[in-house]
């Protein structure tokens, strides 16, 4: 109706060389990303390590400046912001990291950070002792927690108290940058169905971020798939899920250990990629996959490939560039160089 | 390799050290076996006490503060009877250790090729110090070929482009091309046990799968039995024949891969099996509540009455023993009864408790 509340334009974000007469090209972090969040809706941004997704995320909340783009936060553009915006947008939009010890200040009781975003805020004093309580008890911690150090709690307590403090200033829109991958996984479900809670009962908006795919199928309306700082493949969760386009998707996904057969089933044919994500700095020409991807042809190398709209997703790679079968005819041709069938 | 005895058996292992905050006792009567040819695993979440077993098994917690406790037979051999000397060549020779971290289980002054040449020349020879030393400097095995075996596994492993790898620094490769190297250092001395400490498990997931892969097809060419040691259910069940699933520091369940995933009849394990997240977006159960409990007081009876949806009364009087389904199944909980004919908790009905359950609140913590 009122349209998105977050909204990325070709969003870059390149970090230079260090030092002064360095002649390295920058590290393109972010290179031409957008999306769009409708209200209410979650967003999940997934891809491995390097590939720029929680970059996104701090440059969204100007931790970074941009480089380049557009974000726009409920039509007011907070690309560049200046001082009183800032404030603002503050309040409004909430980080929570991926490691919850080194977000909690050793040093202060539960109490004490929590009410260190009220009094940032401008919550008056007498509403901010009731506001911490409330808080905390919709994250499921007792009163019992606000007087101890975050040494006495458990890594999933503490991102309970993290998430806590992101509540606390009454957001509309969550970064969630990897909020789970340092728990174990029978703390992480309980964190996840905290968050799905907290979302329909204060109306939030997130963009979540993370590198496993499983966690996302429930959970996110929408996924982004990031690989060396572009957006490879976008659109509803579960289409991606149960037809994924992009080679990398695909391996992605195949490329998940799970624990049912019938999970095996829904994975595509096992496609591996070849070697390691490559550096920022040393992107390679033409489609950055180019040189793991199985299906790789010299044009790949040469040009740089366009996103393609198939059946309601954007598809970054040029064998879509003649239409919606692009993977029929990827697998029918046969992959040059070296990559020969795994005997 | 013929005979009927396990390759490994750990017979009520106990592992404990002494600390600032008193006596932890970090792993409780732990009974496991190996079989020959047979991989292995135990999982379990951070603090189980998994890592704990297997440095209890290879000798590395023989001095306190730890103390160990138990029996640990490896090829009808106890190794905790062992001299060290003796001891020492049979963790070259014949078992194998693969850590989680694989940059710091690799030398960072000494090139792969060096270090990898000097374990396919020296590896299990027990001579240590000075005088082991100069042996060593001086003897007369041929490091040429020594050298041509290390390059032999790094191809095996699937090392891009061994020859210059010999010669490159640890800092210089990719996480995942470090990890191969030291599967291959694993390998050079052809063990008959090889245990292997999440490897992988620090990588992206598509190099993970790689290393996963590897493993996979290692398995089925050698004759070689593995314990491996992970936090992920899924990498359990893709490369394991046996599951041992661990809690607290003792074993809460064990049996095939295929039963266990199926089948599970801990509470624990269905919690456990509950909690991960599906490809299909079948929805998790919500987790388990609470969180490991503190080694130096550790809950009475059995270990994990504070956050089972089962328990009661009896579960913090009395310890659990084990019991028996089927021949290499078992499970340590008072709500089995003998046999399989008992009120065994089901998968659905866990799931259910599970989301309405509050774990009992622990006891004070430790140092306020």
């Amino acid at each position: 109706m009122s349209g998105p509340v977050l909204e990325v334009q070709d969003l870059k974000k390149h970090f230079p060389a260090e030092g002064l007469f360095s002649s390295d090209p920058p590290a393109k972090a972010v290179d031409g990303v957008s999306f769009s969040i409708d209200e209410g809706e979650t967003l999940a941004l997934i891809g491995e390590s390097g590939s720029g997704k929680s970059t996104v995320a701090k440059t969204i909340i100007d931790i970074h400046e941009t480089t380049d783009g557009l974000i726009r936060f409920n039509g007011q553009d907070i690309t560049d912001p200046i001082r009183q915006q800032l404030a603002e947008m503050r309040s409004e939009i909430q980080l929570v990291f991926q490691d919850p010890t080194s977000c909690l200040n050793p040093r202060r009781t539960i109490r004490k950070s929590l009410l260190v975003p009220l009094k940032a805020t401008g919550v008056p004093k007498s509403e901010r002792e009731e506001r911490v309580r409330q808080m905390l008890e919709r994250v499921g911690l007792n009163d019992e927690y606000l007087y101890k150090y975050p040494h006495e709690l458990s890594g999933g307590q503490k991102q309970r108290v993290n998430i806590a403090r992101a509540l606390a200033v009454e957001p509309s829109l969550l970064l969630l940058d990897e909020p789970t991958s340092a728990l174990d996984v029978s703390v992480q479900a309980k964190i996840i169905s905290l968050l799905e809670d907290i979302q329909t009962e204060f109306d939030l908006t997130y963009l979540f971020i993370t590198h496993d795919l499983s966690l996302v199928r429930n959970f996110a309306d929408e996924t982004a798939v990031m690989y060396l700082g572009e957006i490879q493949e976008q659109g509803p969760t579960d289409r991606i899920f149960e037809d994924p386009q992009h080679p990398y998707t695909r391996s992605l996904l195949s490329s998940i250990p799970v624990t049912s057969q019938q999970e095996e089933a829904l994975k595509p044919d096992s496609e591996s990629l070849d070697g390691e994500v490559p550096g920022a700095r040393n992107m390679p020409s033409g489609c950055r996959l180019h040189p793991r991807c199985p299906h790789a042809t010299e044009d790949c190398a040469m040009r740089h490939p366009d996103q393609y709209d198939v059946d309601d997703r954007d598809v970054r790679c040029i064998a879509y560039e003649d239409g919606a079968d692009g993977f029929e005819r990827l697998r029918a041709q046969q992959p040059v160089g070296s990559e020969s069938d795994g005997s | 390799m013929s005979d009927a005895a396990p390759l490994l058996s750990v017979r009520d292992l106990s592992v404990g050290f002494e600390g600032f905050d008193g006596y932890a006792d970090v792993v409780d009567g732990v009974d496991l076996t190996v079989e020959h040819g047979e991989v292995v695993t135990i999982a379990g979440e951070t603090g189980c006490g998994k890592s704990v077993t297997t440095k209890a098994i290879t000798g590395l917690l023989n001095e306190p503060p730890a103390h160990v406790d138990g029996t640990v037979e490896f090829d009808g051999q106890d190794l905790r009877e062992l001299p060290d000397d003796e001891r020492r060549e049979l963790n070259g020779d014949r078992i194998s250790v693969i850590f989680q971290n694989p940059l710091s289980s690799l030398n960072p002054v000494f090139t792969i090729g060096e270090q990898l040449t000097d374990t396919a020349q020296f590896g299990g020879d027990g001579n240590t110090g000075i005088l082991g030393y100069f042996r060593r400097r001086f003897s007369s095995t041929d490091r040429s070929a020594a050298r041509e075996r290390v390059l032999e596994l790094l191809e095996e492993v699937r090392m891009p482009d061994p020859e210059s790898v010999m010669d490159s620094y640890p800092s210089e490769l990719s996480g995942g091309m470090r990890q191969r190297a030291i599967i291959a250092q694993a390998l050079l001395n052809e063990p008959d046990l090889l245990i292997a400490d999440e490897p992988g498990s620090a990588l992206d997931v598509t190099v993970h799968d790689e290393i996963l892969s590897l493993l996979e097809d290692l398995i089925a060419e050698r004759d070689m039995s593995i314990l491996m040691i992970t936090h992920n259910l899924g990498v359990a069940r893709r490369l394991s024949d046996r599951v041992y699933i661990m809690y607290g520091g003792r074993i809460a369940e064990t049996a095939p891969t295929a039963e266990i995933f199926d089948a599970p009849h801990h509470p624990y394990t269905q919690g456990l099996i509950a909690s991960i997240p599906r490809l299909s977006g079948e929805s998790m159960a919500g987790g388990i509540g609470g969180s490991v409990p503190e080694y130096t007081d550790p809950p009475m009876g059995c270990r994990f009455h504070p956050r089972c949806p089962y328990a009661d009364e009896s579960c913090r009087s009395s310890e659990p023993a084990d019991v028996s389904f089927g021949e290499q199944a078992r499970s340590a909980c008072i709500r089995h009864s003998d046999g399989d004919s008992g009120p065994v908790p089901t998968l659905q009905e866990t799931k259910r408790r599970l989301s309405e359950h509050e774990p009992t609140p622990e006891p004070a913590e430790g140092n306020q």
